[in-house]
């Protein structure tokens, strides 16, 4: 715009008066006729007032969106769920938001003006001044953890992180900071850590080996137990992979079985392996896939059972119980000797008789040839029945290495009640069998249950001698059972056993014989533990007992 | 042949039975057999002459229980037991029983048939058991008193270590007794003393 150049410099006020002042000009002249440069000159004044104006408008709109701008930022600051607090180069509290003054439990005007110092440990004070220089004197972010002591006596664990920043008014620098609480987070980290920690306790104190493989192989975790058998240190096992650490030859002895894990079934198996300084061991092996949220196997918890020294047991229990079953045997063939002789008497006496009687009819000449002939041949009977019976008691008495061979279990019945033929006579029992036929074989030490069939009948026998001669009847079956199992039953019509003792005459020692050593029941009852059966003692209704014993029949 | 005498015999045992029957056929003895007491009991006529050879130990009614039997049926037939080895004191029961004799099993086949022949011939000669006791008699009067008591120990059927126990004497000097006790009986065996106190008693 064409304008006089000083009114630029006018302010409003000064403006209006240049107008008024040419106004007054104007009506003052006579013929009221004003000059026209005078009317031009009102005319810009006029157009500059109002251009005024309109800036004067725009400012006051400035100033007002500023304050609220203002406000807006004081709100942010005060309210922000974050405890914003500033420090000067002392430490001293010169500004802090609302929820800084809550934390502290104290309102403003009671924070500002103090030392930071004030809700700390005296111990910690130090720490904290030089925190606040080492901020003010980098223009890096720092942080510090400390514990603060609020109002209401309540210790929090906060972190303080910090910049330094330049006051605008004096140009220092001054320390502006948040304070978070995390008592809650240092809580809950120190609760997963003592989780952690006594995981790691338990794992490392069970005498199992433990250790985590992903899918490469690559350990992730082992305990105590793993590491030590081993002989290394943790930092040698992990990351290592599975060949590294059992060794090639041992690790292609269960490659497959890791196959099948990696491939998402557990397995079980026994293996031995040579493995640390000790030689050989037994070990009893679980591989447990592990499957991440995609359902995809990720790794392999690997359990390992050193087994070696409850083999060892075992054996020990399986010898122990073959010598005494042995003894128990010898012991048994002493009480029966009277009765080992007669049984031998008796073909022995034939066979005396009959070579006898033939040398006499040779001699007196009276001999036809046939019967000379079929009594030779009666002889050669009588002499493989002494054999026999020989062989049976030879066998029964013998003690032979475990060895488990597929038996008829009816054949073992006969047997053992074959050497009880003579008892079975003098106690005046009538015996009877019910065998199953075609009943499946099982896969036992013959002696042993044939030892338990001899004992449990022998028993049986003895238990009637209390009874009528008229009232002996010893029973005894054979079948497969509802399980499958094959059951052998002994029954006898004696007095029976008192209920209060059924339970106990499984135990060692345990006899109400009056020279009996407790030896007989403890022993069937380890063999048939052995076998993995089951032997029990059960009342008849009407009297006597039965002994039932199972065996599993081999798949 | 009537009046021929008949053994009986009764014994379990097949081969045994049989066995003895052919040895009575080889000696032109006739002889029956039974598999049990109770099957010979239930005869209706048992022939005479004869005599009964029996075993002790059989299923059902024993030895014993038939020679009880027989008594109280009142038949006198002369009864020879065979007994088992250690079964003396059955045997003591048994001639106690009024049986004539008894033999141990396994025993001397010439023994058994004179033992038989005895009887057989018992039926004829009744005298010959005095003549028998006399002698005996004589030969039992020569015993000192503690050979006369291991004598009657013995004769219970107790053992060696028993009667040691029960007279306090030791086990050898028992066995020392006892030898000296056969030797003066002329007895072979245990069951010769057994049969010759018996006859004394």
């Amino acid at each position: 715009m064409n304008m006089v150049p000083e009114f630029n410099e006018m302010t409003e006020k000064q403006l209006l008066n240049k107008i008024s002042q040419l106004e007054e000009q104007i009506n003052d002249s006579p013929d009221n006729t004003a000059s026209p440069s005078i009317k031009k000159i009102m005319h810009e004044l006029q157009v500059h007032q109002i251009e005024l104006e309109m800036q004067n408008r725009e400012l006051q709109e400035a100033q007002l969106q500023l304050e609220l701008t203002r406000d807006e930022y004081a709100d942010l600051y005060d309210f922000a769920p974050v405890n914003y607090v500033t420090f000067d180069k002392e430490g001293v509290i010169t500004n802090i938001n609302l929820a800084g003054a809550t934390m502290l439990g104290e309102v403003r005007t009671q924070i500002i003006g103090h030392s930071f110092t004030r809700w700390l440990d005296k111990n910690d004070k130090n720490e904290f001044i030089n925190y606040i220089q080492s901020t003010l004197d980098s223009n890096l972010k720092k942080t510090l953890e400390l514990k603060i002591k609020t109002a209401g006596n309540n210790v929090l664990e906060v972190r303080i992180e910090s910049v330094r920043s330049k006051e605008i008014s004096s140009n220092n620098y001054l320390c502006r900071s948040v304070i978070l609480d995390i008592t809650e987070y240092n809580q809950r980290t120190n609760k997963i850590y003592l989780q952690a920690r006594q995981l790691r306790l338990i794992t490392d104190a069970l005498p199992v080996l433990i250790s985590y493989i992903d899918i490469n192989e690559t350990h992730l975790f082992a305990n105590k137990t793993y590491k030590d058998i081993f002989g290394l240190y943790f930092e040698d096992i992990l990351g290592k992979t599975a060949s590294e650490i059992w060794g090639q030859d041992n690790y292609n002895k269960v490659k497959q079985h890791l196959a099948t894990a990696f491939s998402g079934k557990s397995v079980n198996f026994d293996i031995e392996l040579p493995i640390g300084e000790t030689g050989s061991k037994f070990f009893h092996t679980t591989l447990i896939p592990d499957y991440d949220t995609e359902n995809h196997v990720y790794g392999i918890i690997v359990l390992i059972g050193d087994i070696t020294d409850r083999l060892v047991i075992e054996a020990i229990d399986r010898k122990r119980l073959l010598d005494i079953s042995h003894f128990s045997r010898l012991s048994t063939m002493g009480e029966m000797a009277s009765e080992i002789a007669h049984e031998l008497n008796q073909p022995l006496a034939a066979i005396s008789i009959y070579s006898d009687a033939c040398s006499r009819l040779i001699l007196s000449n009276k001999g036809e040839e046939n019967k000379i002939i079929q009594t030779l041949k009666e002889i050669s009977t009588q002499a493989e029945r002494a054999g026999d019976f020989i062989r049976r008691i030879r066998e029964f008495a013998s003690k032979k290495e475990v060895q488990r061979i597929t038996t008829d279990i009816n054949k073992l019945v006969k047997d053992a009640l074959q050497l009880l033929s003579v008892e079975v006579r003098s106690h005046n029992v009538k015996l009877t069998f019910e065998l199953e036929e075609d009943i499946p074989e099982i896969l036992v030490d013959k002696i042993l249950i044939e030892q338990v069939i001899f004992n449990l009948a022998r028993n049986a026998l003895e238990a009637m001698d209390e009874v009528d001669k008229e009232e002996r009847f010893l029973r005894i079956t054979t079948s497969v059972n509802t399980n499958h199992d094959i059951e052998v039953t002994i029954n006898d019509t004696g007095p029976g056993i008192p209920k209060s003792i059924i339970n106990k005459i499984f135990n060692s020692f345990y006899t109400t014989k009056q020279d009996g050593m407790g030896m007989g029941l403890a022993i069937c009852h380890s063999v048939i533990e052995a076998h993995s059966g089951h032997l029990q003692a059960t009342s008849n209704k009407n009297g006597g007992t039965t002994f039932t014993f199972s065996l599993p029949v081999p798949d | 042949m009537q009046n021929e005498p008949v053994v009986h015999i009764v014994d379990d045992d097949d081969a045994v039975r049989d066995a003895l029957q052919m040895l009575m056929t080889s000696e032109n003895i006739a002889a029956k057999t039974y598999a049990s007491a109770e099957d010979f009991i239930t005869q209706k006529n048992i022939k005479k002459p004869g005599c009964l050879l029996l075993d002790v130990r059989m299923p059902g009614m024993n030895g014993l229980q038939l020679l009880e039997q027989l008594k109280k049926n009142d038949i006198s037939l002369p009864v020879i037991l065979i007994t088992g080895h250690g079964d003396i004191s059955m045997a003591v029961q048994a001639m106690k029983d009024g049986a004539a004799d008894f033999i141990e099993k396994p025993f001397n086949n010439e023994r058994l048939l004179n033992t038989i022949k005895v009887c057989l011939d018992d039926c004829i000669n009744l005298n010959s058991k005095t003549e028998q006791r006399k002698e005996m008699q004589q030969k039992i009067a020569t015993l000192t008193r503690r050979e006369r008591e291991i004598m009657n120990l013995l004769v219970e059927g107790k053992k060696n270590k028993l009667i040691a126990q029960e007279l306090g004497i030791s086990t050898r000097t028992v066995e020392l007794h006892r030898a000296k006790v056969m030797e003066k009986l002329h007895a072979n065996s245990l069951s010769d003393i057994v049969r010759t106190a018996l006859l004394v008693v």
